[in-house]
């Protein structure tokens, strides 16, 4: 596998006191080194490394490409990934009650605009990065503090019982794809 | 306000993560945006330990969590009428909340919505949202306000199964009309009978099917009582005067021909009234084995009396002839009473 980066490579700090080095590109072409640690948080990511047989001798000269992903999410994520990479495991939390207090770091790294947050949960999920994943979780859980019904509809774009039937309706009365 | 966040774009399994990350008022909250989100909540298959709805001059409903979280919403009276009596239901437009996390913090506020559901269309959704089947009514001073029509109206969609008349409401009549009212339910708390005499309270009370019974019955004759109780848990909580009664009624149940659904009984009586003998005027004439390992036994419900002892006095194992059911008669103690329970 050889793919030539177009970017410069991103060199994230935490990343050189590791010796084992994956690369990563991403949608957009952009080339990111992770720790085997860090990567290890990644459950896509590592399944990935593991099946195509990667090791610290063939790592770096095989890139990883992420489709799924673009050159700002992976960023984000390669940056949290190196921040807890040696994190204890984390409790469990009950299936409906998971209480926790994002710590500051985490908090300005995920302090970005709305949509950017969006795509970033999704290239999380893609990438099956349990923590980041709780942590996105909360900055949206944390949006609803404090408000009433009708905030969290304007904050969370929730449609109304008539629009959601309005647009079960028109879903169903729209033609299928023969015509 | 801040451009949107497509939450329900996240695919199913984020948004069953970020639902789980709202606090109790928040997911209450949410479940109140669109049936669609309260479905999100419903999903999260949180339960509910007791769902106890209070009257008193406001209407109170507390959650208790699996986890010790527990919430009360409180449901004050919109614009109550200066002179108007009673006070018709369903009342709020305003709620406060109150949250009690694990004793941390306890925080009040007051929001007002539009739209905001009635009382009982509020019950009905937080007993679906948290899969409440159990539902208890506490009513207390200031119940009193409210027609009884329209209390019946409120919680009817809930489902309740459990009442709980604990206070003496000094108005018999109004007790009466709320027992009246609300029966049958599935477990009754009547620690201040209204009711005179044993006729009257077979008559009102016991001719429903109960599972529970928890009975202050001090104008009642409860040994009487007994055996037209088919009620699987009875606790006699006012302390009786020691009786050959009970032995009776004991002997009756080892032939089979009383009380064949009772699970537990409880009779509770002064230490000081109590003569040495007490056990053999209990066991008079009925086989019994002495035992000393006690069995792990998880009442219907937890009262006083099945929650705090001081010490085990004797055990004694009885069996039952008609289908050789063994129940074990155990005599137990804690602060001044000792408690006779046939489990």
């Amino acid at each position: 596998m050889s793919v030539e980066p177009e970017v410069p490579i991103v060199q994230v700090e935490e990343v050189r006191e590791n010796p084992v080095l994956y690369k990563i590109i991403s949608s957009d072409n952009h080339v990111f080194t992770i720790s085997e640690h860090a990567v290890k948080l990644s459950k896509t990511l590592w399944d990935l490394i593991t099946n195509l047989g990667l090791t610290a001798e063939n790592a770096l000269d095989n890139p990883i490409p992420v489709e799924n992903v673009n050159g700002k999410n992976m960023e984000t994520i390669v940056q949290f990934c190196e921040r807890h990479k040696y994190d204890e495991e984390e409790p469990e939390y009950t299936n409906y009650i998971r209480e926790f207090v994002l710590p500051e770091w985490d908090r300005q790294l995920l302090s970005i605009d709305n949509e950017e947050l969006f795509q970033l949960i999704l290239a999380t999920n893609y990438l099956d990065i349990q923590k980041l994943m709780d942590y996105c979780c909360r900055v949206i859980g944390d949006m609803a503090k404090d408000k009433t019904p009708e905030e969290l509809r304007i904050i969370y774009g929730i449609p109304t019982d008539a629009e959601d039937d309005a647009l079960e309706r028109s879903a169903s009365d729209s033609p299928g794809p023969s015509g | 306000m801040e451009p949107q966040f497509p939450l329900l774009k996240l695919p199913d399994v984020v948004l069953r993560l970020v639902a789980a990350c709202l606090g109790t008022k928040e997911k209450i909250y949410f479940s109140l945006c669109s049936k669609n989100s309260a479905d999100r909540i419903r999903q999260l298959n949180i339960r509910v330990k007791e769902f106890l709805c209070s009257i008193k001059s406001e209407i109170s409903v507390s959650l208790d969590f699996d986890d010790l979280h527990t919430i009360s919403m409180i449901f004050p009276p919109a614009d109550q009428p200066v002179n108007q009596y009673p006070i018709p239901v369903p009342l709020p437009v305003a709620f406060k909340f109150s949250t009690d996390v694990r004793q941390r913090e306890e925080t009040k506020e007051t929001h007002s919505f539009q739209n905001m559901p009635s009382l009982k269309d509020f019950l009905g959704h937080l007993s679906t949202i948290f899969h409440c089947k159990n539902v208890a009514v506490l009513p207390l001073h200031g119940s009193e306000q409210y027609t009884l029509e329209s209390l019946k109206e409120s919680f009817e969609g809930c489902g309740v199964t459990e009442l709980v008349m604990t206070i003496d409401y000094g108005n018999k009549p109004h007790a009466i009309n709320f027992l009246k009212t609300f029966l049958p339910v599935r477990i009754l708390y009547l620690n201040n009978s209204p009711y005179e005499s044993n006729w009257q309270f077979r008559k009102s009370v016991l001719k429903y099917q109960l599972d529970v019974l928890q009975l202050w019955a001090e104008t009642l004759d409860a040994y009487e009582l007994l055996f037209d109780m088919d009620i699987k848990q009875i606790d006699i909580i006012s302390t009786q005067v020691i009786s050959p009664k009970l032995n009776f009624f004991i002997r009756m149940w080892v032939e089979g021909e009383t009380n064949v659904n009772l699970e537990s009984l409880i009779f509770q009586f002064r230490e000081t009234d109590l003569s040495d003998d007490y056990q053999e005027t209990i066991l008079n004439g009925i086989d019994n084995q002495v035992v000393t390992e006690e069995e792990e036994y998880k009442p219907i419900c937890i009262s006083i009396p099945w929650e705090l002892v001081d010490s085990v006095i004797a055990m004694y194992d009885i069996r039952r002839k008609t289908d050789g059911r063994r129940a074990t008669i155990k005599f137990d103690r804690f602060s001044m009473a000792v408690r006779f329970k046939l489990i």
